[in-house]
């Protein structure tokens, strides 16, 4: 004899549990399977159309009854299923692996930035250069006693060196003036290799980084020089550093300027890192001297322009904590892992 | 320069207060140094500007501090010269190295100089040794000229002669030691030996007690080969300091003046000869033209007219009017000012650069480009530090080669510290070996290094210096964690760094099939292939050179590739679109294992099988296994989801291909 409606719904809700405990599907897939479109239990509950009066409504409780038993079911199931072992938040993370940038081509570009705000773009010139254009073009003519400083490394003797300072970029830039490939106004900042004959020692390598720039054009003024050295210090160093322009010598300026920031240290009181002194020597600077725009027509009467050098390795050093120069260059620098 | 101030105070009344002294001295352009406290005064170490040669002698300081401070000065007493003229005690036989010389004899009485004199000189910091020679050192600190003085009597031929040495002419300065001079240095000699030079004096004729009779000299000589010669010989005096720049030859009877009055007081001395005075071209004095409107135009400050002149004549110039036009003739002791820009300067730092306002550049901002190669290097840099790669910077010389492997395009740079290393990089790559060998045995796993820098090169000695790129790996990666497995780098992964970074720049590089025969030094035989864009080769990638490694111990494979940048920016750049649309539609996915002959081309059959049909949506590599190759193939359509039935005739297809076209058969169960 065939079971009645509601023995089927028995037999089934206990086939269903079974097939529920054994599953190992995920809880939408159980769901859609046990309840949804096409399964025995949606073609069970169908049979309520057949029925009639107070069976019908017998039917329809526990058929409801049903569906909730085995939503419950399943929901509980798959929390069962998804309780895996508690995190262990103590172990280490994964650190995404990363590339480094060079420590120098870091501070390159905060330089290069805070200077593009003021209009400057970036230059670059030969590194092997002549001795007119290391050195002649820039006020420094042989026999000069500024040549001293720059023991020069030497691929033909006078004739052909490694560049000893970027300034022999601002001569390429006033000579491609000239050749009017570039126009004035300009303003660029030059970021460069330069070479000396040094005993490499922990401040001081055979090669290492200035950072020069130059500004030409007309009513261009050692006052404006000031705010734009002001403005960079300021950038790079904090609000709280105060400049001092002071009367120094350069060949390739005049008026020349040296520029010194306040001690980070001990605010202008005087300590051990300042040498007592307060501030502490970071660029040279001051008006291109007359000489290096004659050379290439330029009438220093009508053109005036301003131009600044500064070391870049001490500032890489100080700012990444690096103690010796050579290692910027030698392989020694590695990354923490 | 160390200035003794007790000292420094008989020429100028200086301010009580020496902070305020020193601080104004740094901003008109003599640093401070330091402070310290000789035996017998206070003193101050300053930073002085090796253009001003008047600076090298106190009188010159007390000058800039009596424009700074309009402080009044006491000049010292000076005793003239002898007015008689002689011609025989000096012969001058290198008129281009000597621009003046003047000498006379004196009879003297030696003796050690007063205490007062030696305490000044200690505290400067030379030490004492007679009354003559301590009043020529004493004139030379408070002038900047330095004089010597000879025993007359051990002059042979009681004269002396300006010439040039003879090659290897033995010299023995005063202080014991013999050198071989130059050709091109200038002595000043006797008819015997070289008796000085303008840096140092000599043993035979120095001043002792037994001299009675001297000759004194001062000089101003060609500063230049007065350089030449102390670095060569790598002598460095007070003297020779002060040779070395421009001294004014107008002043130097001033300064023998003032030797004549202290060694006629403190060494009994009286003149016995008239002057010599070689002085073939004397100096002239141009007066300069000022416009003031140049402290505006070059300074952003405006100058009174009346303040400009107060300040030039406290610098000791003479100044005349012509409307708005000031003509300035500097005093000769400023060898320094020559042009109208000088005084500007002049003016501006006596008044106080601090007075300078602070303004911004205004006016049009330039419209220059910074240069698209050094754009595309920053480019480069982001790029791979993406990937993972670490940035390195080396240095510009390399080992040079071997006798036999020395090639003629190289340069060598003729006094570099290490004579062994004196060779200009034409490559990066090899110091990229260098970093990644000393990382290597410091134990990092993980070595991906890349650096941008300049190869240098010669052609006809012309020489060339060229912007390359080199990337080089080795190690594993995966290595630092505890839930990974570590795998070797690979050449793939080289590969896979250059296409995609290229590929970011717009260029599409095609790597040669077969490695090139003319195998570069640094890379492995059979192992390197050459980078192409079109017909143009932009550079090499392949295995590092397993005996170079081996030579150094290592015994790990590296791998590395070096392009062009210059070249790059010559190629046209294609715009490169990495953006699809998300599939909307769930894709096919099949894996199918290949038998492929020995000398598959791998790529080639991948890139085939990708433009079989428009609804192969990716082909990849899944595993490889000797002859085997398994590929994982993704049928997709965006807009519908596919059927089997429609992805069977596709199927057949490829294999078909593959069979017909590489030899490679489906691998039956």
């Amino acid at each position: 004899m065939e079971d009645s409606p509601l023995q089927q719904i028995q037999s089934l809700l206990d086939k269903l549990r079974n097939q529920i405990r054994s599953s190992t599907l995920p809880n939408y897939e159980l769901e859609h399977k046990i309840l949804g479109q096409g399964s025995e239990f949606a073609s069970l509950g169908k049979q309520i159309v057949n029925l009639q009066g107070s069976e019908k409504q017998q039917f329809g409780i526990a058929i409801n009854a049903a569906k909730q038993e085995l939503v419950t079911l399943i929901a509980n199931k798959n929390s069962v299923i998804a309780k895996k072992a508690p995190l262990d938040a103590s172990l280490p993370p994964h650190f995404p692996h990363i590339g480094h940038l060079h420590p120098t081509t870091m501070v390159i570009r905060q330089m290069n930035e805070i200077f593009a705000h003021m209009g400057f773009s970036v230059y670059d010139g030969p590194e092997i250069e002549s001795d007119e254009f290391n050195y002649n073009r820039v006020n420094l003519p042989l026999d000069h006693p500024g040549r001293d400083l720059q023991d020069s490394l030497f691929i033909e003797e006078p004739e052909v060196v490694l560049r000893t300072h970027t300034s022999s970029v601002e001569a390429r830039i006033l000579e491609a003036v000239k050749q009017k490939k570039i126009s004035l106004p300009f303003r660029y900042v030059i970021p460069g290799k330069v070479y000396r004959n040094e005993n490499a020692n922990v401040s001081n390598n055979i090669m290492f980084y200035q950072y020069e720039g130059m500004a030409v054009g007309q009513n261009i003024t050692l006052s404006q020089l000031k705010g734009t050295l002001e403005q960079f210090v300021h950038a790079f160093f904090g609000k709280d550093r105060e400049t001092r322009f002071r009367c120094k010598y350069y060949p390739q300026v005049e008026p020349g300027v040296g520029v010194d920031i306040s001690c980070g240290f001990c605010n202008k009181k005087g300590c051990n890192v300042c040498k007592g002194r307060g501030y502490i020597e970071m660029l040279g600077a001051g008006m291109v001297h007359p000489n290096m725009l004659r050379v290439v027509d330029i009438d220093p009467a009508k053109f005036s322009g301003f131009a600044w050098g500064m070391g870049l390795d001490r500032l890489v050093m100080q700012r990444f904590g690096i103690e010796d120069i050579r290692s910027l260059y030698n392989g020694d620098i590695g990354y923490k892992e | 320069m160390n200035v003794p101030l007790t000292w420094l105070s008989e020429y100028i009344e200086l301010p009580k207060d020496t902070a305020l002294l020193t601080d104004r001295l740094t901003m008109i352009g003599h640093m401070l140094d330091k402070r310290y406290t000789s035996p017998t005064e206070p003193c101050i170490d300053l930073e002085l500007r090796g253009n001003r040669s008047d600076l090298f002698g106190l009188l010159g300081i007390a000058r800039d501090i009596s424009a700074a401070f309009q402080i009044p000065l006491n000049m010292p007493p000076v005793k003239k010269l002898p007015h008689e003229v002689n011609t025989s005690l000096v012969r001058c036989e290198a008129h281009d190295l000597v621009e003046r010389f003047i000498a006379f004899t004196l009879h003297v009485t030696v003796q050690p100089s007063p205490q007062w004199l030696k305490d000044r000189l200690i505290s400067y910091g030379i030490p004492s040794i007679n009354n003559v020679v301590d009043i020529t050192n004493y004139v030379m600190i408070e002038t900047g000229e330095p004089m010597h003085a000879y025993d007359f009597d051990t002059l042979s031929g009681r004269h002396l002669v300006l010439r040039r040495a003879k090659n290897a002419e033995p010299f023995t300065t005063f202080l014991g030691t013999t050198i071989a001079l130059h050709p091109d240095d200038l002595v000043i000699a006797d008819d015997a030996t070289v008796q000085g030079t303008a840096i140092i004096g000599g043993s035979q004729s120095r001043i002792s007690e037994k001299t009675t009779t001297i000759l004194l000299e001062a000089a101003v000589y060609h500063q230049g080969n007065v350089r030449r010669t102390a670095r060569r010989h790598g002598i460095r005096t007070e003297a020779g300091n002060r040779h070395e720049k421009l001294l004014d030859s107008l002043s130097v009877p001033q300064a023998l003046e003032r030797a004549l009055y202290l060694l006629e007081k403190f060494a009994d001395a009286h003149s016995t000869s008239g002057v010599c005075d070689i002085y073939n071209k004397p100096r002239e004095i141009k007066p300069i033209s000022v416009d003031l409107h140049d402290c505006e135009r070059l300074c952003g400050i405006s100058i009174e007219k009346e303040k400009a002149i107060q300040i030039l004549v406290s610098l000791a110039c003479t100044v005349t009017q012509d409307k708005n036009i000031l003509l300035v003739s500097p005093p000769s002791f400023r060898t320094d000012i020559t042009e109208s820009v000088d005084l500007v300067e002049e003016i501006i730092r006596i008044v106080g650069y601090e007075k300078i306002p602070v303004s911004s550049l205004d006016g049009q901002i330039p419209t220059h480009q910074t240069d698209a190669r050094l754009i595309e290097e920053e480019f480069i840099r982001n790029e791979l530090v993406n990937y993972q790669l670490d940035e390195v910077i080396t240095m510009p010389l390399v080992t040079n080669s071997d006798q036999k492997d020395a090639k003629d395009d190289e340069i060598k740079l003729i006094n570099a510290p290490d004579p062994t290393r004196s060779t200009l990089r034409p490559s990066l790559i090899p110091n990229l070996i260098s970093y990644a060998i000393s990382h290597m045995r410091s134990g990092k796993n993980t070595i991906e290094l890349f650096e941008i820098g300049k190869v240098f090169s010669q052609k006809n000695k012309k020489y060339l210096e060229e912007s390359k790129l080199a990337v080089l790996v080795t190690g594993q990666i995966d290595t630092k964690s505890w839930s990974k497995t570590p795998r070797e780098l690979t050449y793939y992964d080289l590969k896979g760094v250059l296409l995609r970074l290229t590929e970011a720049l717009g260029i599409a590089v095609t790597i040669s099939e077969n490695p090139i025969p003319n195998t570069p030094v640094y890379f492995e035989q059979a192992s390197t292939f050459a980078c192409h864009v079109s017909d143009m080769p932009v550079g090499i990638l392949g295995k590092i050179n397993e005996t170079c490694l081996s030579k150094l111990r290592v015994n790990q494979e590296a791998f590395a590739f070096e392009l062009s940048l210059d070249t790059l920016q010559k190629i046209k750049r294609v715009q490169p679109q990495p953006y699809i649309l998300t599939p909307a539609f769930p894709p096919i996915i099949e894996d199918i294992t290949l038998i492929v002959p020995k000398n598959l081309h791998t790529e080639n059959l991948l890139t085939k099988i990708r433009s079989t049909n428009p609804l192969v949506f990716s082909v990849q590599l899944l595993d490889m296994f000797e002859s085997q190759r398994t590929i994982r193939i993704v049928y997709q359509d965006p807009k519908r989801t596919l059927s089997d039935q429609e992805i069977k005739p596709i199927r057949e297809e490829i294999l078909q291909m593959c069979q017909k076209d590489f030899g490679a058969e489906l691998k039956l169960r």
